[in-house]
């Protein structure tokens, strides 16, 4: 190809070198030409200033001598510029008849010369001297018809040369624009030539790589070209081809690794041991495409190396009772050098292996290991086509590495769900104490509170029986009625904590709710040197339990009171944000340390070990989280505590519905 | 008045150098010529030498022609003269009418510092002496010159012709040597005056001329073609003209020119050299202060 485009360069070149060289004639001789015509229009000129110069003298010589005549050095120098036209018209050169003219003119000047300076020196009688200036003037007429009539010929000349030569100057211009078609219709020939033969190749190369490029690996062209393009075929062909194997390769590598991918996180996947060996072997055989897959694992408490269920290309029946002597495994683990291996059929250790196999193509022991200790062997039997490879080796290494891992959590996987099982069973005993405990104690608490009206109305009818009149009898009936009904109110706020509350949903409003609690805790806390502050927000009316509610502001208010047994500040706020209402009551009371906040909405917890039962805040955590709520604590140690009740304002028909 | 004073000086300066400029560089010197001949010729003949005096001394040097002999005494000062080439009375005229002085004449061609008149007549009008020319047709140069009208008219007288008007049929003045000869030779005129160097350039270029030709009489030795000056012409420029002329046939240039003037060399003139003139006029009874030099 580059000998073909030098070869076209060439020509073009050398056409261009011939337009060249038939420009320069052309215009060379045009130039010739028009040189000529230049130089004959010169002597015109030259012609021309020698007839003017004529007439000028032979004007001089009629006005010499008198007033208007010029001055002698003018006329002396009209002359000598008449001589000097002359002679530059003879110093051309001409044909000989002109040259011959031209002497004479020469001649009539010098004579003409004479007879001016003659005429212009003499003095004499007035006839002789007007002789003289005939003589003159007839010289100088003779001058000027002789010049005139050489102006004509050369005239005429000069018409004949300037007419051929722009004729040739026409013809010229031919020639330089046939030329100049020619070359460059010739090297637009070349150059479509030229493009077409390069552009041929180009446009199947592109076509191929497209191909290419499209997923068609492996495809080639024509090779048959002989020229560069030719080489560049065959070098595409190359990468063709290498492309499609490099891509074969990798294809086959990322079925590879995919198949480990997805076998490694089948073993995570499931925690049982026997589907860990089934993914295993299954997994084995499809990504090595091996018809025998099987695993021995050693068991500890037989000393021995038994067959795995399940294996893949062997029937239960097959694998049963299938074991070897740890010895035996031990020597071909050292004699492969702990490393898996390739064996072949014919090997006697082979045989030793698969004494229970029969159709042995090819075989590939790999170590299964924990922690660096020998817990096993996988088995892959018969290969599809050419038998294991090194990296085949690795990849069932690679495998064998996660087969073991999986098998290591299985272990831990049921160690850990036996141990959390025991934790659990643990916990719900201790629950169970802690919960008997807290009955007992609850139990003591009522029997305490049960028992003081119990002792005051067993007291008054003991005492009634002294009594006499019927008045005092009376009185101790009173009392004993009223203790007794002590007694059923406590029974009854018992009964209450046990039972199950239905919600009563109405329209409550919160600010009000709060008041009434205030007016029910005001009696206690006259003269307790607390101080009372509200920030009660507008608010719209929620649905909810007004009692139940009512339940849970006053557990809270008296629980702050508890807490400030040296005086402070209750205070109550109310605000609404987006749908919820919320309702903080704060003390400035002992506060409550971080350990024990973690606790106080658990059942039978107190710190109030004599007054308090423990299900204040469980049941009011109970009755908030009922209507859709929330009960929050914040505290710091001898600073005081807020409890932040947040409350939707409408609650949700599931929350409704009990 | 220190500054003052430092203009004054500065134009001082000023004034100085422009003055030295027009002594040396735009000056020009206007040179007259007699038409000794062809007054075409003559002024093609002393171009060259204007030529070389401009390039050699820096001063312009234009030449400017006269149609009468007469005239370089009556226009000299009229035209601006500087100087002229005189012939014989015409310098001796000069000398006496205009404050000039001779600086260099030319050495001829055949070593003479001098030349002379003919009287000729052309060999076929069988004219051999005075009394054959009585009713003949007579051709002066001008009355100007020794060699083309003082010697002849000298010469008649001594041959006993007193009255030019009786004894010529008609008698005229060419204005210039070679137009006498010409007027000879063309049979406008049968007997005709001429210098002997005009005469030699003639016979030279057309030897047919020295056969047409026979010469009835040659006149005493007068001074050639004088270069005279402006007397009150800066000396230096004076100098430097003279010592150009007096020099220039030392280089090549130089001689080329003097050939084209058909002379060998300059040399110092002097008011002596007109003594010839002076006897002439003596001989004629002329007083050069009276003398009717001017042609009618």
């Amino acid at each position: 190809m580059r000998k073909k485009i030098t070869q076209y360069l060439l020509t073009i070149f050398l056409l261009f070198a011939l337009s060249g060289g038939i420009a320069i004639t052309a215009l060379s001789q045009v130039t010739k030409d028009l040189n000529s015509l230049i130089t004959l229009h010169k002597v015109e000129i030259i012609r021309q200033n020698l007839v003017i110069n004529l007439q000028t003298v032979q004007t001089n010589l009629y006005t010499i001598g008198t007033s208007f005549g010029p001055d002698l050095d003018v006329i002396v120098d009209n002359v000598n510029s008449l001589d000097k036209a002359i002679t530059s018209c003879t110093g051309c050169h001409h044909s000989a008849a002109l040259t011959k003219k031209l002497t004479r003119l020469k001649k009539f000047t010098e004579k003409y010369k004479e007879a001016l300076s003659a005429f212009i020196t003499t003095t004499a009688n007035p006839e002789r001297v007007k002789r003289l200036q005939m003589a003159t003037a007839e010289i100088g007429e003779m001058l000027l018809q002789s010049t005139r009539e050489m102006a004509f010929i050369t005239n005429q000349k000069l018409k004949e040369k300037s007419a051929t030569a722009l004729r040739e100057v026409e013809r010229i211009k031919w020639i330089l624009l046939a030329s100049l078609l020619g070359i460059m219709l010739t090297g637009c020939i070349i150059a479509v030539n030229l493009t077409s033969e390069i552009l041929k190749p180009i446009r199947e190369l592109s076509d191929a790589a497209r191909e290419v490029a499209s997923g068609n690996l492996g495809y080639t062209i024509d090779t048959s070209d002989t020229t560069e393009f030719g080489h560049l075929a065959r070098v595409f062909n190359e990468m063709s081809l290498s492309l499609k194997e490099s891509h074969e390769r990798s294809m086959k590598y990322m079925m590879r690794l995919s198949g480990l991918y997805r076998l490694t996180l089948s073993f995570h996947m499931v925690t049982n041991e026997q589907d860990i060996i089934r993914e295993l072997v299954f997994g084995v055989a499809e990504i090595i495409k091996a018809e025998k897959v099987l695993v021995f694992l050693y068991n500890k408490e037989k000393d021995r190396y038994f067959s795995a269920f399940p294996a893949y290309g062997f029937t239960d029946g097959d694998i049963e009772n299938w074991s070897y002597e740890p010895s035996f495994i031990n020597s071909i683990y050292l004699k492969s050098n702990k490393r898996s291996m390739i064996i072949h059929p014919e090997d006697r250790m082979a045989k030793q292996l698969l004494f229970r196999a029969t159709g042995v193509r090819n075989l590939a022991v790999i170590w299964l290991k924990q922690k660096g200790v020998l817990t096993g062997f996988l088995l892959s039997i018969n290969k599809e086509g050419e038998g294991f490879t090194e990296e085949d080796i690795r990849l069932l290494s690679i495998i064998a590495n996660n087969f073991s891992v999986a098998m290591d959590n299985a272990q831990l996987y049921r160690d850990l769900h036996t141990q959390m099982q025991k934790l659990k069973d643990t916990q719900e005993q201790l629950v169970q104490a802690a919960k008997l405990a807290a009955i007992g104690e609850l139990a003591a608490n009522i029997a305490h509170e049960i028992n003081n009206p119990l002792t005051s109305v067993l007291g008054y009818a003991e005492l009634m029986r002294e009594e006499e009149d019927i008045e005092s009898i009376m009185r101790d009936l009173e009392i004993i009625e009223s203790e007794s009904l002590r007694a059923r109110d406590i029974v009854q706020q018992l009964l209450e904590f046990s039972r199950k509350w239905p919600l009563k949903i109405g329209k409550v409003d919160v600010n009000r709710l709060l008041k009434d609690v205030m007016d029910l805790v005001s009696i206690n806390i006259k003269n307790s040197g607390i101080d009372i502050t509200t920030d009660f927000s507008d608010l719209p009316e929620i649905n909810a339990d007004a009692n139940q509610l009512k339940q849970v502001f006053l557990n809270l208010i008296n629980n702050a009171i508890q807490a400030m047994p040296e005086g402070g500040t209750l205070s109550l706020r109310t605000a609404k944000v987006d749908n919820s209402v919320i309702i903080e009551v704060s003390d400035t009371g002992t506060g409550i340390p971080d350990n024990v906040a973690q606790k106080i909405f658990e059942p039978f917890f107190t710190t109030k070990r004599d007054k308090g039962t423990g299900l204040g805040l469980p049941i009011s955590y109970r009755i908030i989280k009922k209507h859709g709520g929330k009960i929050e604590v914040k505290s710091r140690v001898e600073r005081g505590t807020t409890f932040r009740v947040i409350l939707p304002v409408r609650m949700s028909s599931l929350q409704i519905s009990p | 008045m220190k500054k003052v004073l430092a203009i004054a000086v500065l134009s001082c300066f000023v004034l100085l150098s422009l003055s030295t400029r027009t002594d040396a560089d735009d000056m020009e010197l206007l040179i007259g010529l007699i038409p000794e001949q062809n007054i075409f010729k003559q002024i093609e003949r002393y171009k060259p030498l204007a030529a070389y005096l401009s390039e050699r001394t820096g001063i312009r040097v234009r030449l400017t022609i006269l149609s009468r002999y007469g005239d370089i005494i009556d226009r000299f000062v009229q035209r601006g003269l500087d100087g002229a080439f005189f012939g014989d009375l015409t310098g001796a005229l000069a000398i006496e009418k205009l404050d000039i002085e001779p600086l260099v004449r030319p050495v001829n061609m055949n070593g003479s510092t001098y030349s002379y008149g003919y009287i000729i007549v052309r060999k076929d009008s069988g004219i051999r002496s005075v009394a054959d020319m009585k009713g003949k047709v007579l051709a002066f140069v001008d009355r100007a010159t020794v060699t083309g009208y003082l010697f002849p008219l000298s010469y008649f007288r001594s041959h006993g012709v007193a009255n030019l008007e009786g004894y010529f049929s008609e008698y005229y003045f060419t204005g210039s040597h070679d137009s006498s000869v010409y007027a000879v030779l063309d049979g406008r005129a049968d007997i005709g005056c001429i210098k002997n160097t005009i005469f030699n350039n003639l016979v030279s270029r057309d030897p047919t001329i020295k056969e047409e030709i026979r010469i009835i009489a040659k006149s005493p030795l007068m001074p050639e073609s004088t270069l005279c000056l402006r007397r009150d012409l800066p000396e230096g420029i004076k100098k430097m003209i003279k010592e150009v002329l007096l020099t220039m046939d030392r280089d090549r240039e130089g001689r080329r020119i003097l050939a084209k003037l058909h002379a060998q060399r300059f040399i110092e003139a002097s008011v002596e050299d007109f003594k010839p003139v002076y006897e002439m006029l003596k001989t004629l009874g002329e007083d050069i202060e009276t003398y009717q030099y001017r042609v009618r």
